[in-house]
């Protein structure tokens, strides 16, 4: 990630993002701070669901709504990644097709079709049986399965946080994450349940 | 298997994705500084973005692109992206009896009229077909390369001039077929089906079914491919098992013409072509019943997106049209 220049006081860095988004109800500027902490791993979970294109659109989209909405943010929650990331998810949510259908593809014909970096030595590469099977079981999960999924395993957020993110009972969120590792575990062993 | 593997694999699947450009990250914290210093943007107002200050919100600043994401999936022959030929039934251009493969650095240029109203943060609640946007996208034949006409009236080429390189998409597509290819396609509809039905990539997992074939057909059809083989492949959408035939159904700007569409599980995703000329007119996606995406939920009626695809064609370099 690129190191950005905060508009702020130095101290910054020693906020938490509650207090961050407290001092931007009266200092707005104070948001960008926010950006600059989280803005590369909401742009990163974007571009692994969807390619690169549309994780910069997903990723400034995800500021501005949250930037328009601080004013109800709980400031008793000490960290904002679990409320960016929810916002993402419903914007991810509108590309769910194109989602799965990136990952159909890659099922089928061991390319994945989402933008990558290449240099001008690489070739195309075709994925291991394991990857493609794994990327055919993820297109096949029910979408809020998937975002559970993902947000644990590509967002690196705790069960508690799932819930938080997606407004979701911590107990939805167990059996959502239940059902979708059994159904990735049965296509990596080839079972195809 | 070890309890956490299947995650553990799936945290290596497309790790290390590319990072945020340089100027993507400073093109949005400007703006969100410029949002800062801007009158009425009162904390925890749900507003829509774009109507604030008269100008060009939040959303419309960059609302552009994800159109051109979707044009960018056309390309990767797994997208709706659209391409059909100017008029539809008025009798515009065809492409030429001589029809020949396009160049694999030649461009394919679409023109295509979305319906208007549409915004990123309310995406489930649809689309206003009384109103309209225009889209202007190039691909590259070979796949590596895309072009649209961003939100300052300008040109511009992926992939960027940053510094990076990104892939835009893979080789034509990845597919099996694709436009420089389609011309040895059989123009008969049985046996056209009987070719993407036997698609088998190497190690592909499970059989080549007929959403998988409705896919490959309605992308090919929005391609310009000569007028037999649209006509056969036009022939073939009948006989996809799951597909509904929706006849008299309009476009964007009111075109009739043939719908074919797959439903899935609520979410419906429509084909327009021309009867007669088996001409793409357009399509788009709607909710035939309550469904929902995650935390969204999105009600049986709304219309997620329609548009028409007035013009397409192979030219030879970005920006011509």
């Amino acid at each position: 990630m690129t190191a950005a220049v905060t508009p702020g006081p130095p101290q910054a860095g020693r906020l938490d993002d509650a207090a961050l988004i407290g001092l931007s109800l009266d200092e707005p500027e104070w948001f960008a701070v926010l950006f600059d902490r989280h803005g590369g791993r909401i742009h990163d979970y974007a571009a692994r669901r969807l390619g690169v294109q549309a994780a910069e659109d997903i990723t400034a989209e995800t500021f501005y709504t949250a930037f328009r909405r601080r004013g109800s943010y709980d400031r008793t929650q000490p960290h904002a990644r679990p409320w960016l990331y929810g916002i993402a998810s419903r914007l991810i949510a509108r590309h769910h097709r194109a989602e799965e259908r990136y990952l159909r593809a890659l099922h089928r014909t061991g390319v994945d079709p989402l933008p990558e970096p290449m240099d001008d030595a690489v070739v195309e590469r075709v994925a291991a049986q394991a990857e493609r099977r794994l990327a055919g079981a993820v297109a096949k999960l029910n979408p809020g399965d998937r975002d559970v999924l993902l947000l644990v395993a590509w967002g690196d957020l705790s069960y508690e946080e799932v819930a938080t993110a997606l407004e979701v009972p911590i107990g939805t969120v167990r059996s959502r994450l239940f059902r979708a590792r059994r159904k990735i575990r049965a296509a990596l062993e080839g079972t195809g349940r | 298997m070890n309890e956490l593997d299947e995650l553990n694999e799936l945290k290596n699947l497309r790790a290390a994705p590319p990072e945020m450009s340089t100027q993507t990250r400073h093109e949005i914290r400007a703006r969100l500084l410029a949002l800062s210093e801007t009158p009425g943007d009162a904390p925890g107002v749900l507003d829509v973005a774009g109507r604030r200050s008269g100008g060009r919100g939040t959303a419309g600043w960059r609302r552009s692109l994800l159109p051109v994401a979707a044009a960018v999936v056309l390309t990767l022959g797994i997208g709706v992206g659209a391409a059909a030929l100017r008029g539809g039934s008025d009798g515009g251009h065809v492409q030429s009896p001589a029809y020949r493969s396009p160049r694999p650095h030649q461009w394919l240029y679409v023109h295509r009229i979305n319906a208007g109203g549409w915004n990123m943060n309310y995406w489930w609640k649809g689309v206003d077909s009384k109103t309209t946007e225009q889209l202007d996208t190039w691909d590259r034949v070979d796949g590596l390369s895309h072009a649209y006409i961003n939100s300052k009236g300008a040109l511009s080429v992926m992939p960027p001039p940053d510094g990076r390189t990104v892939r835009v998409q893979v080789p034509a597509g990845g597919k099996a077929f694709n436009l420089t290819n389609y011309d040895k396609l059989p123009a008969e509809p049985d046996a056209l089906l009987r070719e993407f039905y036997a698609v088998h990539y190497p190690n592909q997992v499970g059989r080549t079914g007929p959403r998988d074939v409705f896919e490959d057909l309605t992308e090919m059809l929005q391609k310009p491919i000569s007028p037999r083989l649209r006509s056969a492949a036009y022939q073939a959408l009948f006989k996809i098992p799951g597909v509904a035939v929706r006849p008299g159904l309009a476009d964007q700007i009111g075109r009739r013409g043939d719908g074919f569409s797959w439903d899935d599980g609520g979410d419906r995703e429509t084909f327009i072509f021309d009867p007669e000329s088996h001409r793409f007119l357009g399509g788009g996606e709607d909710a035939t019943r309550d469904f929902s995406r995650g935390s969204v939920h999105v009600k049986k009626g709304t219309l997620l997106m329609w548009y028409s695809v007035t013009e397409y064609k192979i030219v030879d370099r970005p920006g011509q049209r």
